[in-house]
């Protein structure tokens, strides 16, 4: 482009040269006329008509002498003029196809670098896609979590009904042992100590099943968590996709209107 | 923190979704109330917990459905779930009732993606009813919960749990001018 501007302006430059060349020469014949016609005039009454014939042919010879020159010299500027024109544009059309080649070897450049970015692109979120993948797997493992903590659960139900029994087999000794009265009291204090253990038994369980239900919401609440979490990132990966898709389809567009 | 803004949006956006998923027609009267805190499970067997959870990258929802399986909340479940003359029992009972809780989250989760460019909602899962005391062990910034009556024969509760990341700020406001409007909503696909 820098090229281009110069070789115009040296153009511009030359030509306005060329015409001042041309109009200074042509001011300079005009008042050598105009002098000569002065002269000519004053000597009339003083020459003799055939001298002063003879010295306007002479003149006349001379004008029509510069005359040529100053076509010649018009011909041969405005061929100068001409080609340099030519010369110019020439150069114009050669610059423009080189520069034209060399954009259109950068932008077939980009435009492979786009495809090969945009393929490793939509690769990458191919495999973020996978992500429904990993999301099943902490589903399963969830799933092995609640149902490890459902047998917990029964199994310290099961519990809580054998400690029951116990409360109710100590009850029953403890009236038995009153029932033998001074004999039955050593086994009154057991009968109290194992009574005193199942209800303390019972309590634990309960707290027990507390603790698992707290775990069940906390285990679900958090898969949730990581579920919801990962529909939100497969919408923002989504999102992304189409904004590749329109990139590159906009690049393109933008590429194929330059060729 | 959660600002006031939040708070009331979201009971907002919690109520309106409920009046329009819960009743068929205009026939039907539906009467929202809002209380603060989980408030004290009804000790009984035939109540079922279904949760679910709506997530964005600061805050997360935490949103349990306690639902009676009596005769008049399963008759009406299957009415306006549209499932005809269908005995919801059993798996066909659970289904509706996580149908039912992901239509309502569904709404409010799409009504908050207007605000949260990314945000994302689970699948609707089962626990114990004996869960619903411990929500404090989700460490919510937020407990409230709606008691939802339905033409004086359907009861459920709503309770909303919303937790805020360690020293985030949560402040969004929703356009409440549109009033709450009578529809059947749609289903969540996951």
């Amino acid at each position: 482009m820098v090229t281009l501007l110069l070789v115009s302006v040296g153009i511009m430059i030359g030509a306005m040269l060329a015409w001042l060349q041309t109009a200074s020469q042509r001011r300079a014949y005009q008042l050598k006329f105009e002098e000569q016609t002065r002269l000519l005039t004053e000597l009339s009454d003083r020459i003799p008509a055939a001298e002063a014939e003879a010295h306007q042919a002479g003149l006349r010879a001379e004008i029509e002498a510069l005359r040529y020159q100053f076509v010649q010299q018009t011909d041969a500027h405005r061929k100068a003029l001409t080609d340099a024109a030519h010369k110019a544009a020439r150069d114009c059309d050669e610059s423009l196809a080189r520069l034209h080649k060399e954009h259109t070897a950068h932008l077939t450049q980009l435009h492979t670098a786009l495809k090969s970015e945009y393929k490793t692109i939509k690769s990458d979120i191919e495999l973020l896609m996978g992500l429904v993948k990993t999301v099943e797997r902490w589903h399963d493992e969830m799933q092995s979590i609640l149902a490890n903590n459902h047998e917990l659960k029964e199994r310290n139900e099961e519990f809580a009904r054998i400690v029951k029994m116990v409360i109710m087999l100590a009850l029953n000794a403890s009236i038995e042992a009153a029932r033998v009265g001074e004999a039955g009291r050593g086994f009154a204090v057991v009968a109290d100590g194992v009574r005193e253990l199942a209800v303390t038994s019972t309590n634990l369980a309960k707290e027990y099943k507390q603790h698992l239900d707290k775990n069940d919401l906390i285990t679900t609440t958090t898969f949730q968590d990581l579920q919801a979490s990962s529909n939100m990132i497969r919408t923002a990966v989504f999102g992304l996709s189409a904004t590749a898709d329109r990139f590159l389809s906009t690049a393109v567009n933008l590429m194929d209107r330059h060729d | 923190m959660i600002s006031a803004n939040v708070l009331s949006s979201l009971e907002w956006l919690f109520e309106k979704s409920i009046r329009g998923n819960s009743i068929q027609g205009p026939e039907d009267t539906c009467v929202v109330t809002f209380q603060s805190g989980a408030s004290s499970p009804t000790e009984t067997a035939r109540h079922r917990l279904v949760v679910l959870n709506i997530s964005s990258y600061i805050f997360r929802i935490v949103t349990l459905f306690d639902l009676d399986t009596d005769a008049a909340t399963v008759s009406h479940l299957a009415k306006i779930m549209r499932r005809g003359n269908e005995i919801l029992v059993d798996k066909s009972l659970l289904d509706a009732f996580g149908e039912f809780a992901n239509i309502i989250c569904g709404e409010v989760n799409r009504e908050l993606s207007m605000k949260f460019r990314h945000i994302g909602m689970s699948t609707p899962f089962f626990l114990e009813y004996s869960c619903l005391p411990y929500v404090s062990i989700l460490k919510p910034l937020h407990v409230c919960s709606a008691e939802v009556n339905i033409n004086d024969s359907v009861h459920f509760r709503v309770v909303i749990c919303i937790c805020v990341d360690n020293e985030a700020n949560l402040d969004f406001d929703i356009d409440r001018t549109e009033q709450p409007t009578v529809s059947t909503g749609s289903l969540e696909l996951f």
